[in-house]
């Protein structure tokens, strides 16, 4: 097979893939075909959804990082404490503004001290942690905002929740930022050779930093879906949303090493996962079997991926 | 007349069947709940003379129960004029051996933990042996060393009760259920789902789904996802904290009348039952500060010289709209309620 072959293969692999699942599952299962249930899948992946689009970034740029579950939940603990005492609508920029927060530290990290980011989001993962924990004590934090509530997840518009709609507009707003942008075109370029983008007098250390610190203000907006969906904040909410995110955005075809990815190839990861993950609690299927399926499936998209780009492409 | 052999033999005999009686006597003259662990007024006063310190592990303190657990602990401590060394492992079993280990080095008078791993935490439950000090766990004896005793909530009986009252509400035969869970391959976890299996069994329901996670935003996918798939879903039992709150939300979001019974009533629980609009019929209440209490007394008692049986179960409470106020006294003590905050 020609490696121009092999590509256009990954490129549609994964979009065959879902096309396959989602016709196995509507076979299988009446309740999986059924509108209401493949409407309730948009807003299952919309916390998964920002967390991987915001990743791919990451990832782009030839990084990682590992502290957005904490910081989610750090921001969704802050924002419901914040509307437990009235705060009212401040509850929002206060979220994104912890998100922000941990975010600018991790960038400062790794740009300013140069401490590399595996490292750097380690650390903003303990402290984001630690001030969840000391923030609720261990307690459930419940608030009582409709609006908020409904604002984040769970009021609806044209039919779909407004978690669902939260996630298009990220989608879209970072699709647009990564395809059509020279801010995106440097990121690319940062995750392909980020010494080659520096001595072409790029801002690495800038993009870097703003890259970090977007993702944790994304982090916020997280934080409060979270909380609107439930009613309720833990210090533990969101932790291990990093590993899913990554997942999604590695099935989705971000390469790991950075310069190769695009949000719509994540955004079919995140609609890959939320399908097999409703799919097989639909049908039944206990939780460790559901790990294993998913893990194989990241393994099965890795490797296909590596075959189909082969060693001269970009993977 | 008896010889001497005739007289012999009927003495072996009892001899033998004294011995064979000793390990049911001794399981007998033990101490095998919360309240036969209560020191006297005189024991009392003799532990505050002894100035002792006991070690307090826990695997973590980021859920209610370890936070309550370590507060009854706290708190019946100081009364008894006890030193009480608190630490939290944050599940990491590694952590727990550390913290473990100070302590016998440092020679506490007694060890109460609950385990991030028993099955980890044995060597190090060996040495405390050698030292003579007394250890007392939560949840499953470990695979080595001795322990003076296993506490437990009662997960069988307090899920089977829940149950039942869930299907007692539901009132019809083959009435469909679904279990919503956590995934930890406890014995603790499984005499939970056992004891939902039991009442459901019993009262001729049939058990349709059983879903589990870690975390509480999957287990709101899940059980949304249970409910649409399920026309005919006719209960939800949620066999733990998380899962309560799951349960309730996704069943509120789908508009459908679906009652909920849940393992583990902690505030959103009591805070749903106090709302007066709820779907949830009975909440199983571990008794987290009775426990913290009974395991200051039950090393107390142990230094004292008493035993303790192999195992100790404190009751759970069954929690309802009915009596979430004065459960909540007796699972929480001196806590103020959520709804007078």
């Amino acid at each position: 097979m020609s490696a121009a072959l092999r590509a256009r293969t990954a490129d549609l692999g994964l979009a065959i893939a879902l096309i396959g699942l989602v016709t196995a599952l509507m076979v299988l299962s009446p309740a999986f075909r059924d509108p209401s249930n493949l409407l309730g899948i948009g807003r299952q992946v919309a916390i998964l959804g920002i967390a991987a689009a915001a990743m791919t970034f990451v990832i782009l740029m030839g990084e990682i990082d590992l502290s957005v579950g904490a910081v989610a939940s750090a921001a969704a603990v802050v924002t419901a404490l914040a509307l437990a005492q009235g705060y009212g609508v401040w509850a929002i920029p206060i979220a994104v503004a912890v998100g922000a927060a941990f975010g600018l530290l991790n960038g400062a990290l790794v740009v300013g001290l140069g401490v590399p980011a595996f490292i750097a989001t380690l650390v903003s993962f303990f402290i984001a942690q630690g001030v969840a924990l000391t923030l609720t004590g261990g307690q459930t934090i419940l608030f009582a905002a409709a609006w908020f509530r409904d604002l984040f997840a769970t009021g609806v518009v044209l039919g779909q929740r407004t978690a669902f709609w939260w996630l298009l507009a990220v989608f879209v707003a970072l699709g647009w930022l990564l395809a059509r942008t020279r801010f995106g075109a440097q990121v690319r370029a940062i995750g392909g050779d980020a010494q080659s983008a520096a001595m072409l007098g790029l801002p690495v250390g800038r993009v870097r930093l703003i890259v970090f610190t977007m993702t944790g203000a994304l982090m916020g907006l997280v934080g409060m879906i979270l909380i609107a969906r439930i009613g309720n904040a833990r210090a533990d909410g969101a932790i291990g949303l990093e590993f899913d995110a990554i997942a999604a955005a590695v099935i989705g075809g971000t390469r790991l090493g950075g310069g190769y990815g695009s949000i719509p190839r994540t955004a079919l990861g995140v609609v890959l996962i939320g399908v097999l993950n409703n799919g097989l609690a639909i049908m039944n299927v206990d939780f460790n079997t559901q790990q294993v399926i998913k893990g194989a499936l990241v393994v099965g998209v890795v490797l296909i991926d590596r075959w189909a780009r082969g060693k001269g492409g970009p993977a | 007349m008896l010889t001497g052999k005739t007289m012999r033999l009927p003495g072996a005999i009892a001899v033998l069947a004294l011995g064979a009686a000793m390990p049911a006597l001794a399981q007998e003259a033990c101490l095998g709940t919360a309240e036969d662990l209560h020191l006297s007024d005189e024991q009392t006063a003799e532990i505050g003379e002894r100035g002792l310190t006991f070690g307090f592990l826990t695997n973590n303190i980021s859920d209610d129960f370890s936070r309550t657990l370590v507060s009854g602990g706290e708190a019946h401590a100081e009364a008894l004029g006890i030193e009480l060394i608190v630490n939290n492992a944050d599940f990491d079993a590694n952590t727990q051996l550390s913290q473990f280990d100070a302590l016998v080095q440092r020679g506490v008078d007694g060890i109460f933990l609950t385990a991030v791993d028993a099955g980890s935490i044995g060597q190090a439950v060996r040495r405390a042996n050698r030292d003579d000090i007394p250890v007392f766990i939560v949840g499953g004896a470990p695979s080595r060393g001795e322990v003076v005793s296993v506490m437990n909530a009662a997960s069988y009986q307090g899920s089977f009760d829940a149950t039942a009252a869930l299907m007692e509400h539901i009132g019809e035969e083959n009435a469909q259920i679904a279990i919503l869970g956590i995934p930890f391959a406890l014995q603790t976890i499984r005499d939970r789902e056992m004891g939902v299996l039991s009442a459901v069994g019993a009262a001729g329901g049939q058990m349709i789904s059983m879903q589990s996670d870690f975390s509480q935003d999957r287990l709101l996918e899940l059980a949304q996802n249970v409910i649409q798939a399920n026309p005919d879903l006719a209960g939800i039992v949620a066999t733990w904290s998380l899962a309560v709150n799951a349960a309730t939300e996704a069943v509120r979001q789908s508009g459908r009348d679906i009652p909920i019974a849940g393992y583990d009533a902690e505030v959103p629980g009591y805070m749903e039952l106090h709302s007066g609009d709820t779907n949830i019929i009975a909440l199983s209440g571990q008794q987290a500060a009775l426990q913290g209490r009974a395991a200051i007394d039950g090393l107390a008692q142990v230094v004292l010289g008493a035993t303790l049986c192999d195992e100790i179960i404190t009751p759970n409470l069954l929690v309802t709209a009915d009596n979430y106020a004065e459960m909540w006294e007796i699972q929480y003590p001196g806590v103020t309620p959520p709804w007078e905050d």
